[in-house]
């Protein structure tokens, strides 16, 4: 009977993996057809094989210039809200007032106001002082995630004991030199996730830098769409685009993969 | 090498209507093992903690040489704590777990190796310094938390319950072991644990807390053989000293069942301080009751007759759970003596080694 029901979860396991693996499948093989092999089968192989739209998709993209862009503004964006959210989770954290418990409370409550509902206002009060660039960008970033990311980073403080604060002050730490060596090392698991999931929405990001970067710093999703005319779809190049722009998350995510360790704290208490 | 004074130390908390520690006064002589022991809540870590500097002191001075400390930094008072739950920082290794206080404070290298290799050489930790703490036992974590204090070279040990998450055997010894610690430094050490054991086999000297309040401090042997109220005489002794409501009456304690003779000095004292005729209590150590017939025959007129209710074996000895009247007391005999539940037995209190305290103040009589 165990064994029947064990079957039956791997089937359903590797059919949930299938279907997560289609639109993937979907856009790299599609990435290695012609125009006419995409319209003629778009679930079969590539046939005719070509990798000649990499080329085009690299080139009309401009592609160095909007990955350097793309990674400038996520990599500064995260790191800045990896920075202001743990600094202020522990801060809010480790002081029992009043003050800081209402703190939090408008924190995670910012998590509920749809973006859309200030978008307008936020490019409007942002262009009156010139601030509509990636640096501009980059700060929208870190005041739209730092909630979750705050919400977060709290659960994950709540359990690294005050006596590990207590033991580092008595060894000569400052506060800075508490949060640096002791408390920003115990939180990393977190960081990674916080890491991942803000990485992955600032790198697809559309539509907040549509309306706030000029041309010159655009990112690889809004040159994308430059293969999306009015009355023509250039599918093969956007695909290989795609292709091309998601090869870095799945770097990071591969290189991040080991730095999320289980338990991270075994062994700090008890 | 420091001479440390908790003079009438006040703590409370905000918000809070009562104090938590009241009029913490105390002397300790340099290189002393001081040991803080009491129930859960009566203030002896936050006094701790108030030493250490992590709390506040409310009312009062905490002096080191004589230096009022009260306002100085935790990092500044020459201090190595070693807490109840290790606090060992998981993502460094044992070296730079015991390093870390003396790279903070910008120690010369080659200065802080011979140190923690000196501390690792003491503890026996010298196979594990590379290992991160989650790679070690509970009895090696501990002793990691005791390098990194001993690396510091402190003039004063703070240790907050250490070896309460150890199994029994490990605690005994780590016990020893904290106790050579203590003799090789030669430095002040203060602990604080509920466990009476611990305190008796380690301390020069006990503090006994109780709702925030000192209850006696004195060797384990005064506290053992002269407790100034009836809260020490109950909590120093495992098991608990057994206590009866008797009134002083034609030279015998009588009462709650038990009718036995108190001795002439012991009556003496007793009648001169107003007793006689008085309800007090009686106070008599399980191990100061007898139920071998030499026993018997030796204290005739002290004997009292029981019904066993629970007997545990535990060796060379046995715990019997007996009631007499309706008062439920712990008789401690030679296993030799021993008896089933349910046994009538008769038994003799060694009535010199008794105590008698007030039923008001609860104050030690004798």
């Amino acid at each position: 009977m165990k064994k029947k029901s064990t079957v039956f979860i791997g089937i359903l396991g590797i059919l949930l993996g299938l279907l997560w693996l289609f639109p993937f499948y979907m856009i790299v093989s599609n990435s290695f057809k012609t125009p006419k092999g995409i319209f003629a089968s778009v679930l079969s192989l590539p046939n005719p094989f070509t990798s000649a739209n990499y080329g085009a998709s690299f080139k009309a993209l401009h592609f160095m210039s909007s990955l350097t862009n793309s990674l400038i503004i996520t990599i500064c964006s995260v790191l800045l809200l990896i920075l202001c959210s743990s600094m202020g989770a522990y801060a809010l954290q480790r002081n029992h007032s009043k003050l800081s418990g209402a703190l939090l409370m408008v924190f995670i409550s910012a998590m509920l106001i749809p973006f859309q509902s200030v978008m307008i206002p936020l490019t409007a009060n942002f262009g009156s002082v010139h601030f509509l660039n990636m640096y501009g960008l980059m700060f929208m970033y870190v005041g739209f995630d730092c909630s979750l990311s705050i919400f977060l980073y709290q659960g994950t403080l709540s359990s690294i004991p005050i006596a590990m604060d207590e033991a580092a002050e008595l060894e000569g730490a400052n506060r800075w030199q508490i949060y640096t060596k002791v408390i920003l090392p115990m939180l990393s698991p977190m960081t990674v996730t916080v890491a991942i999931l803000n990485i992955i929405a600032i790198w697809n990001d559309y539509l907040l830098p549509s309306l706030v970067l000029p041309q010159a710093q655009y990112t690889i999703p809004l040159q994308m769409f430059n293969f999306f005319g009015e009355y023509t779809k250039q599918w093969h190049l956007a695909l290989a685009g795609i292709t091309l722009s998601i090869i870095p998350v799945i770097l990071f995510y591969l290189f991040a993969q080991k730095w999320i360790i289980k338990g991270v704290t075994d062994g700090a208490v008890k | 090498m420091v001479e440390i004074n908790l003079d009438h130390i006040y703590k409370r908390y905000p918000d809070a209507k009562d104090y938590a520690v009241t009029d913490f006064d105390l002397h300790i002589k340099d290189g002393e093992f001081i040991v803080f022991v009491g129930p859960s809540g009566c203030g002896k870590s936050t006094t701790l903690r108030m030493i250490a500097g992590l709390e506040d002191i409310t009312k009062g001075d905490f002096k080191m040489d004589g230096k009022v400390m009260n306002k100085v930094a935790p990092k500044d008072r020459d201090i190595a704590m070693v807490f109840q739950n290790y606090a060992l920082y998981p993502h460094m290794t044992v070296f730079d777990n015991m390093a870390f206080g003396l790279n903070i404070r910008k120690n010369d290298k080659a200065d802080t190796k011979k140190r923690v290799d000196k501390a690792a050489e003491i503890l026996g930790l010298t196979d594990y310094l590379d290992r991160k703490p989650a790679a070690l036992s509970g009895g090696q974590r501990q002793r990691v938390a005791l390098g990194r204090a001993i690396v510091r070279e402190a003039n004063l040990f703070l240790l907050d319950e250490p070896l309460s998450n150890l199994d029994a055997k490990l605690r005994v010894q780590m016990r020893t072991e904290i106790a050579q610690l203590h003799q090789r430094l030669g430095r002040n050490f203060i602990y604080v644990t509920h466990d009476q054991v611990e305190a008796m086999t380690m301390a020069d000297r006990i503090v006994i807390m109780n709702a925030g309040k000192i209850q006696q401090v004195g060797t384990p042997f005064e506290l053992y053989n002269k407790p100034t109220n009836k809260f020490v005489a109950g909590f120093i002794g495992s098991p608990a000293t057994n206590f009866f409501n008797v009134k002083v009456e034609n030279g015998y304690a009588d009462g709650d069942g038990v009718h036995v003779k108190i001795p002439e000095g012991q009556l003496k004292v007793l009648v001169d301080k107003g007793y006689d005729g008085k309800n007090l209590t009686l106070g008599v150590r399980p191990e100061d009751i007898h139920a071998e017939e030499v026993a018997l025959q030796t204290f005739p007129n002290a004997t009292v007759d029981a019904t066993v209710e629970v007997s545990e074996l535990l060796g060379s000895n046995t715990m019997l759970y007996s009631k007499v009247g309706d008062t439920d007391f712990i008789a401690e005999v030679n296993s030799r003596d021993y008896h089933e539940p349910g046994d009538k037995v008769k038994m003799a209190f060694e009535m010199t080694k008794a105590h008698y305290f007030d039923n008001d103040t609860e104050m030690t009589i004798i």
